[in-house]
């Protein structure tokens, strides 16, 4: 894999993580915890 | 930073901001109740999935603006990559749901479950059933046309039946405006797969081609030369891609991503050169002069000509991975380029080596070094054989190659060896490419 295939995965992972943390967020948020 | 990944960067935050969206909109007030945090995790992943799902269909429509700061092959990687992020998601709601709330699994009686449940099974088990055929498309013997009628077909229905879910579930979506807001998604969706069906190929048939000549090159490989009818032809980069299809229509499916071989230095006339490997590439040799042919490009960042400041260039070919390296070199010639080149060239038969006949008549017009390496050589061969591996590299690669750029473009077996091994001599991996076939 090359630097170009590698940061596209780390580009997917991070927006992975992201979405998952916001969806994290938001369960918490309208659960008032 | 350079401009290319400032823009790249920008693209990458817009498509976090449009997958994240909706599920901000959901906490503009009113705020809706909870139901439980588990219940709620799962409704968002379901949410961000679905909105990951319709950002798919940008990510497939060949926009060059998007493309032009990482390379059409990483977008449809990133196609791909994303897809599997987002069906992951969406199968994490139903499973949460069955795990914390039991009476969720009589949902999946389709006889009694309400209407707005069975969208949301039918939804799941068709994206599950396009994720598979997707992966393993070879495995299971599907071909490309059929593949691709059934993938924008099954995930244009995949989107509605999950909007269907959503609206008819009702949770927190009371409000008309975010109503309003996931049928705006669904509609962006129709009009992405209305652009790559109809839209583009409209744009395609103002600009037809018409083969000129089809020629045999060795190897059971064959080039397509085409002219342009009443327009300027194509500016493309050497190394570049464009997708084809011959015949009197580009709204048929039957369309394929080829290399262009010619130079581009001579926009008006391209050449494509095809290997017969599938349905499609069997059928090239046939294709009639006159016949007319619609082209799609250029695309891809596999290119000399973004490294402007390169020392030299290692071409790393194997079989008919030479076809994006000839459009290079033909090109080169044709500028004069000096700086130093050095074609490492990978066959299984002296024989079968296409453009070995040209190659060596564009080197006295290039400062170019040529290895052949053959796996069958025959018997009075008195050059390099076997793989290209890390001892035939260190003999042949220069021993200052600072600046130097590495294109590596082959059968995946052969680019995965060329990598390890130019990474076990020091060759760092900002200064390696490769082209990938396998786009889909």
């Amino acid at each position: 894999m090359t630097m170009r295939y590698l940061a596209m995965k780390a580009v997917v992972l991070a927006t992975m993580a992201l979405i998952v943390v916001a969806c994290v967020v938001f369960a918490a948020t309208v659960n008032r915890l | 930073m350079e401009r290319r990944s400032l823009v790249g960067a920008l693209w990458v935050a817009l498509y976090a901001a449009v997958v994240l969206a909706p599920l901000l909109a959901l906490l503009v007030p009113p705020v809706p109740r909870g139901r439980g945090f588990w219940t709620d995790l799962s409704v968002a992943f379901a949410y961000s999935g679905l909105a990951m799902l319709v950002v798919q269909f940008a990510t497939a429509a060949r926009f060059r603006r998007v493309a032009a700061p990482y390379g059409i092959d990483i977008i449809l990687q990133f196609h791909r990559w994303t897809a599997l992020g987002a069906t992951a998601l969406i199968l994490a709601h139903p499973l949460i749901l069955f795990a914390v709330s039991p009476w969720t699994r009589g949902l999946l009686d389709v006889l009694s479950a309400p209407w707005s449940a069975r969208a949301g099974v039918a939804a799941l088990v068709l994206l599950l059933a396009l994720a598979t055929a997707s992966l393993w498309r070879t495995r299971l013997r599907l071909s490309y046309e059929a593949w691709r009628y059934t993938h924008g077909l099954a995930a244009v229905l995949v989107v509605a039946l999950a909007l269907y879910h959503v609206v008819g579930s009702g949770t927190y979506v009371h409000e008309p405006w975010k109503r309003t807001t996931w049928a705006g998604m669904g509609v962006a969706a129709v009009l992405l797969l209305g652009w790559i069906r109809i839209g583009r190929p409209a744009l395609l048939v103002r600009r037809p081609w018409r083969v000129e000549e089809v020629r045999a090159e060795r190897g059971r490989t064959w080039t397509l030369r085409l002219r342009p009818e009443g327009h300027a032809g194509l500016r493309f980069a050497p190394g570049q891609f464009a997708w084809l299809s011959l015949g009197r229509s580009p709204f048929a499916l039957r369309e394929h991503p080829f290399t262009v071989s010619s130079s581009a230095e001579r926009p008006d006339a391209v050449e494509f050169t095809i290997k017969e490997l599938g349905d499609f590439t069997r059928t090239v040799k046939d294709a009639a002069p006159g016949t007319f042919a619609y082209v799609d490009g250029p695309y891809g960042a596999f290119s000399p000509d973004r490294h402007r400041r390169a020392r030299g260039f290692v071409l790393l070919a194997g079989g008919v991975g030479i076809t994006p390296f000839m459009s290079v070199l033909r090109t080169f010639a044709d500028r004069g380029e000096r700086r130093p080149v050095l074609l490492l060239y990978a066959s299984n038969r002296w024989d079968d080596v296409t453009f070995r006949e040209e190659i060596e008549a564009l080197r006295p017009r290039l400062d170019a070094k040529v290895v052949h390496v053959l796996r069958e050589p025959p018997e009075d061969w008195r050059g390099e054989r076997g793989y290209v591996d890390r001892d035939l590299l260190a003999r042949h690669l220069p021993r200052d190659r600072t600046g130097w750029l590495f294109l590596v473009c082959g059968p995946p077996p052969m680019m995965e060896m060329v990598e390890k091994a130019l990474l076990d001599l020091g060759v760092p991996l900002r200064n390696v490419r490769v082209e990938r076939f396998d786009l889909v």
